[in-house]
């Protein structure tokens, strides 16, 4: 039945796809069973041909016509079901990777909020230090201005003794006044520094509740695609790269030859 | 591996006579039974729908599967009940490659593991477990159990280690450099010894009772304790049909304390051996490990003979016995640098 290997072997073609080994390996994969295009095409005429047999028919030119258009228009029916199965399959498998991939990220954002929030937490705010601005010099020198103009001309200086006591008491209340700026400067920086790490720590507990939620959504999402399609995706890992030794820790040097003897040893075995 | 892009799940594995425990990098951690199961015939195969069982499962439909334990003493057995080395070895293979799956890893991520096998194990046993590991994992190695204790404990020096398992009781002393075979001790006086005694006694204290070793095992892991104090220990095991109660306080207590004395003549024999300058450190230094550590009262009681025998010690038990050696066997995977990892794919 040549025009029948024909029909059966573009269909075969039409209906079928390529896939490396990569791919099969990334989806799990370990082994598969192959079957040559020619197997399934000397399959299928053998099939017909045993019916036949069996059945004790003979059929004359038109008739054989006839099966062969049949047989081969229920395979291209069964061929498309079957793609039509798979292409539903593969659509899920990429929702389901865009969805780890989201998963993976929403991980990893997660964690750097984390880290920052520590960070701030463990900022300590200083409260014995000022600091001041090119504009809040400016300031501070023209309050103190303002201030040394109104102590001279309220009369808080006696200016009836003598010149050294005038001076004397002049400079005492200059640095009162002085003092009592930069103090006033100082506890508004403080404040102001407090309520911005109270405003950041707040911010980033909010924005880690938020990546918490499309977190647990995700794998919420995740969880219902891997039941309904018999799924099993994995739990991820907490690292996305190679970790080693933490420079910081005091025992590096010491853990280092201890993990350079477990691998000689590792690699001896190898030999 | 190119196409392992998402990241890297680290496993130490405790692989033991009894249990085998995993700690993963994901956050998942597993015990299992170190018992493998296979369908009996056909029939049994259809009936369980999988090739093989493990742990409780594998127990719990006994009848229909012919039952391995495949690691005995802390080793592959060379034959069990008939069995040759090729199926005890098929049946590690799949216990190991069971345990790992156990961990969840994703496809698309890099898998390196390190698993805690013990120092006795030949050279050709420790090549099977590291074949077994290698079809599902990227990259494995095997480390020393009880150094693995030590090291998730931070505990590198002048510490010494007791892992007690089912099989063997390893005991390691730990001094800043890797322990070589003279800082090592294996005793066989472990888990299941202590199961043979209890059940020896329970013969001659439950006359006319029906009950078997592995029944003996599991009353001792709920019950084993060796303090002077405690209250009755009952058991029920069936008289020619009918469940009948039996205090086996003393039964329990003197097979549990069995294990104290061989212990502590090691604990001895690696103290005595070492730097005198350093043995008062290291006497005050002995981390008490593995599934056999449970047994309460067992650090008090080691501490009782250890007065008697070598003026005294302290012994420190560890927070999570069960995990203790895989929780150190991921940390050694979590610090091993990238390229050994890599010159042993």
């Amino acid at each position: 039945m040549p025009k029948l290997h024909t029909q059966v072997l573009q269909a075969i073609r039409d209906h079928s796809f390529r896939v490396s080994v990569r791919k099969l390996k990334q989806q799990g994969h370990r082994r598969i069973t192959a079957l040559r295009l020619q197997d399934i095409q000397q399959l299928i005429s053998e099939a017909v041909e045993r019916v036949l047999t069996e059945r004790d028919l003979t059929l004359d030119k038109r008739e054989r016509v006839g099966v062969e258009r049949e047989v081969h228009e229920e395979f291209q029916r069964l061929l498309a079901e079957h793609q039509r199965v798979l292409k539903d399959h593969e659509s899920v498998t990429h929702k389901f990777a865009d969805l780890q991939q989201r998963y993976g990220l929403l991980q990893e954002e997660l964690l750097q909020q984390q880290v920052l929030l520590e960070a701030e937490r463990k900022r300590e705010l200083d409260a014995d230090s000022l600091t001041l601005s090119k504009e809040g010099l400016v300031d501070v020198g023209t309050r103190i201005r303002e201030a040394v103009h109104l102590v001279l001309s309220s009369g808080g200086v006696d200016f009836t003794n003598g010149t050294a006591d005038k001076l004397s008491q002049l400079e005492t209340r200059i640095v009162d006044v002085t003092s009592q700026i930069l103090e006033h400067e100082r506890l508004v920086g403080y404040e102001r520094d407090r309520h911005d790490h109270d405003d950041r720590i707040e911010q980033l507990e909010r924005r880690i509740g938020k990546l918490r939620k499309h977190l647990a959504d995700t794998e919420d999402s995740l969880a219902k695609l891997a039941k309904v399609k018999g799924i099993d995706p994995g739990v991820s890992s907490i690292y996305r790269s190679i970790q080693g030794l933490d420079g910081a820790d005091p025992t590096a040097g010491k853990k280092k030859e201890f993990l350079k003897d477990i691998f000689d040893q590792n690699l001896a075995l190898r030999d | 591996m190119s196409d392992k892009d998402h990241g890297v799940l680290y496993i130490g594995m405790d692989l033991g006579t009894s249990r085998t425990s995993i700690s993963a990098s994901n956050g998942v951690r597993e015990t299992v039974e170190s018992f493998v199961g296979y369908p009996k015939d056909v029939v049994a195969r259809k009936m369980i729908g999988r090739e093989a069982l493990f742990g409780a499962e594998a127990l719990s439909k006994r009848l229909s599967v012919n039952i391995f334990k495949p690691l005995e003493k802390g080793v592959i057995k060379s034959t069990e009940d008939g069995a040759s080395i090729e199926e005890n070895m098929k049946a590690a293979r799949d216990l190991i490659q069971h345990a790992i799956s156990l961990a969840k890893p994703r496809k698309d991520e890099l898998i390196y593991a390190v698993i805690g096998a013990p120092a006795e194990a030949s050279i050709h046993n420790k090549k099977s477990i590291i074949d077994a590991a290698r079809e599902v994992i990227d990259s494995v190695m095997l480390c020393s159990e009880p150094f693995a204790v030590a090291y998730g404990l931070d505990m590198l020096d002048d510490t010494l280690v007791i892992d007690i398992g089912a099989g063997t009781v390893d005991l390691c002393r730990m001094h800043g450099t890797m322990p070589d075979a003279d800082d090592q001790v294996t005793l066989t006086t472990a888990g299941d010894y202590v199961d043979e005694q209890l059940y020896e006694l329970l013969k001659h204290r439950c006359e006319g009772a029906d009950f078997n070793l592995n029944m003996v095992k599991r009353f001792k892991e709920k019950h084993a304790f060796v303090t002077t104090a405690s209250e009755p220990v009952i058991a029920t095991f069936p008289v020619e049909g009918k469940p009948t109660q039996f205090d086996v306080t003393d039964e329990v207590r003197t097979a549990s304390r069995k294990m104290v004395p061989p212990i502590v003549d090691a604990l001895g024999k690696l103290i005595s051996s070492f730097d005198p300058e350093f043995q008062g450190r290291l006497r005050e230094r002995v981390l008490l490990g593995g599934g056999g550590s449970q047994v309460r009262g067992l650090d008090r009681a080691i501490e009782e003979v250890m007065a008697e025998r070598l003026g005294g010690g302290q012994v420190i038990k560890v927070e999570e016995p069960m995990y203790a050696g895989s929780n150190g066997a991921l940390k050694i995977a979590h610090d091993m640098p990238e390229e050994y990892w890599e010159k042993l794919k």
